[in-house]
């Protein structure tokens, strides 16, 4: 009987009944969209500025974060990398060496004149090529010219090598792909050694603050420049989800920790990064809760002027003989049958946005900038948070406020209510 | 520092007067310091001892200079840099690689750096500055500053005029009263935290002139580092081919 009338009244005003429901259903919809938003898109932030560049998880000699020195290497990095493809987590690795370096360029068809003005400080980065494209996609971020290839400089000194530059430094040497490069360096023996190389690629990581100082040579090119044997100074690791990186960093760390070897996770070796993303990650939240809390305001208006319209027929009820109790236990239920409906319309809703935006994104204007890596776009991800968050908000906000309308409307004296309107 | 490229200038004004007063006068003195290594045009033959926690090597080089602005260094040894050449033309700094046939100017932004993994920056090599004239300077009694002090040593502080720019704040000499022969320089940051001490050692007659023909670097914040270098030969004053200080001689060789 009461959930018959309280079905009934709801389509008795249709249009009264339309407005309060999509008050409610743009609540959800707002609610759970931003919601979303925030975990879709910081976790794709961190995915792909790591996954660019730095890996989830590194591994170092000890120290090395703190004190860069050409000395801290890990000593077997294959007997590392074995361990780490052992474990499930681990999608892919990849070694490195830091170094830095002199450089100066010859244009391409000047002759030989020998003399070398154009030259720069820059820090040398030694990749592996195929770990490294497995690992970072390297060869994506190529803007000019092609990626490192294997070459004769791997094993012998006095080979002309492969070297990409940054695309800022390339245009501080004022450089193009097939000019000659002299790089001059001292090893990990105090030597000095000076090497040429042909420029084959130009790249930009998104990170102008990096391209301005950094060239890349091969894994294999650099031990020999620099005299470090097998050693390595950075095995990165790529893992197959964020969730994981945690709980994976312990094991690692763990099993490498009695080779003098630290182990950190992005948050630790990213740290500027993760501060900022932590920073904005809290002032997303407030937007949010505002945004809820925007919808609670919406539904409870809503219904406060569904109740003050019905004051008569209320009367008409009480004067009938209705008990009080009865006419709160009757707006009540409306309330929340209209707030079911519109969690269902809204879930429905946010759903399709969502995919939409899990596919497409939205292009960010400005971009956003994390530690010198710009984001262009934010994706959003579907997760149980976005359902049941909005739903508990709009379905309690439902009954809580139509609970002191109903109230009111229930003790109100019939004959007075009656003659109001 | 700029004693260091004074030494590799390798040239000397005989001993100047004043010895046998207690303190002589301290214009003469500072500028004894200026111009204990320097003359009109040098040449010397030397080795650089460089220690690291990490490894030690040693380099043997020829240097010839002329007046404070012109200086041509080539490596002899170790076989890996042998005929790697520095040329110095006033502020400016040329590398001559030989594995590359190549020459490099050294961009401003690596001046401060290290010449050949030395203690010895780039910067030390091209400075011009004098010490009469790009510092002021007084006797010091500060034995935080100079340490026990010794019978027949005077100590001078120099603070650098605001117009010289270097990274250190303050410099101290120690010098032997009697020949006016440097013992050691002290160089001190802005909290007069050491930066790194300088020692002369082995007083000999070269070509007529009696120089330190030892000198060791040690900076203070790089533990069980140190750069030592050795004259073996040296004549001064005997009129240098002005062609050596160029782009060309770096490039062929000698």
């Amino acid at each position: 009987m009461l959930l018959k009338l309280a079905w009934r009244n709801i389509f008795r005003q249709k249009r009264r009944t339309v407005l309060t429901l999509l008050t409610m259903t743009g609540g959800f919809f707002l609610s759970s969209l931003s919601i979303g938003w925030m975990n879709g898109s910081y976790s794709s932030i961190i995915m792909f500025f790591t996954n660019n560049r730095t890996g989830q998880i590194q591994v170092h000699r000890e120290g090395y974060l703190e004190d860069p020195s050409i000395y801290a290497t890990i000593s077997d990095p294959d007997a590392v990398g074995a361990f780490l493809d052992s474990l499930p987590g681990v999608r892919v690795w990849t070694p490195r060496i830091y170094s830095g370096a002199l450089l100066a360029v010859r244009q391409q068809g000047t002759g030989s004149g020998d003399v070398f003005s154009n030259s720069a400080a820059a820090a040398v980065i030694g990749i592996d090529p195929a770990m490294e494209e497995a690992a970072t996609n390297f060869s994506r971020r190529i803007v000019i010219g092609e990626v490192l290839t294997a070459s004769d400089a791997d094993t012998s000194y006095t080979a002309t090598g492969q070297i990409v530059l940054g695309k800022e430094l390339s245009i501080i040497l004022d450089a193009s792909v097939g000019d000659s490069l002299v790089m001059l360096s001292q090893a990990a023996d105090g030597s000095s050694a000076d090497r040429m190389y042909v420029i084959r690629g130009i790249v930009s990581t998104g990170n102008a603050d990096i391209d301005r100082n950094t060239c890349y040579i091969t894994l294999a090119d650099a031990q020999i420049l620099f005299a470090l044997g097998e050693k390595v100074h950075e095995i990165a690791i790529m893992t197959g989800s964020l969730s994981r990186v945690d709980d994976l960093t312990g094991t690692i760390s763990a099993a490498l920790s009695e080779k003098n070897l630290e182990t950190d996770s992005w948050k630790t070796f990213a740290r500027e990064f993760y501060n900022g993303m932590k920073a904005d990650e809290e002032s997303l939240k407030v937007t949010i809760f505002v945004i809820v809390l925007v919808a609670a305001m919406g539904v409870l208006n809503t219904i406060l002027m569904m109740v003050l319209e019905r004051r008569r027929e209320f009367g008409v009820m009480k004067a009938l003989g209705t008990r009080p109790g009865f006419i709160v236990r009757m707006i009540v239920l409306e309330a929340n049958i209209m707030g079911i409906i519109s969690v269902a319309a809204g879930s429905v809703l946010s759903t399709a946005a969502l995919l939409f935006l899990s596919k497409h994104g939205l292009k960010m204007d400005p971009p956003l900038d994390y530690g010198g890596t710009v984001f262009r776009e934010m994706i959003a991800s579907i997760s149980p948070e976005c359902y049941w968050i909005p739903a508990i908000c709009v379905i309690i906000t439902a009954a809580a406020v139509s609970l002191l309308p109903a109230l009111k409307a229930a003790h109100t004296k019939a004959a007075k209510s009656m003659r109001m309107v | 520092m700029r004693s260091v490229i004074l030494l590799l200038s390798m040239s000397v004004i005989p001993g100047l007067t004043g010895s046998g007063i207690c303190q002589p006068p301290l214009d003469d003195l500072v500028h004894s310091l200026d111009q204990l290594y320097r003359s009109d045009d040098s040449y010397a033959e030397m080795s650089m001892h460089i220690v690291t926690p990490h490894w030690e090597r040693t380099l043997t080089m020829q240097a010839w200079s002329a007046g404070t602005d012109r200086t041509f260094i080539r490596i002899l040894s170790p076989a890996r840099e042998a005929g790697m050449a520095s040329l110095r033309i006033g502020t400016e700094m040329w590398n001559y690689l030989p594995n590359t046939s190549s020459t490099v100017r050294i961009p401003s932004s690596m001046m401060a750096g290290s010449w050949m993994g030395s203690d010895i920056t780039n910067n030390d090599i091209v400075r011009e500055i004098t010490y009469a004239e790009d510092y002021t300077y007084s006797y010091t009694t500060d034995t935080t500053l100079t340490g026990d002090q010794a019978d027949g040593v005077v100590y001078i502080e120099l603070l650098p005029k605001s117009s010289t720019a270097v990274v250190w704040s303050s410099i101290v000499f120690a010098l032997r009263i009697a020949d006016t022969i440097p013992l050691w320089e002290k160089y001190y940051d802005s909290h007069g935290e050491l930066i790194k001490t300088v020692t002369y050692s082995n007083v000999q007659e070269m070509d007529g002139r009696t120089i330190p023909t030892q000198m060791q670097v040690i900076p203070a914040d790089k533990e069980g580092q140190s750069t030592t270098i050795i004259w073996s030969y040296a004549e001064f004053n005997r009129g240098l081919d002005s062609s050596i200080f160029s782009l060309r001689n770096l490039q062929t060789g000698d």
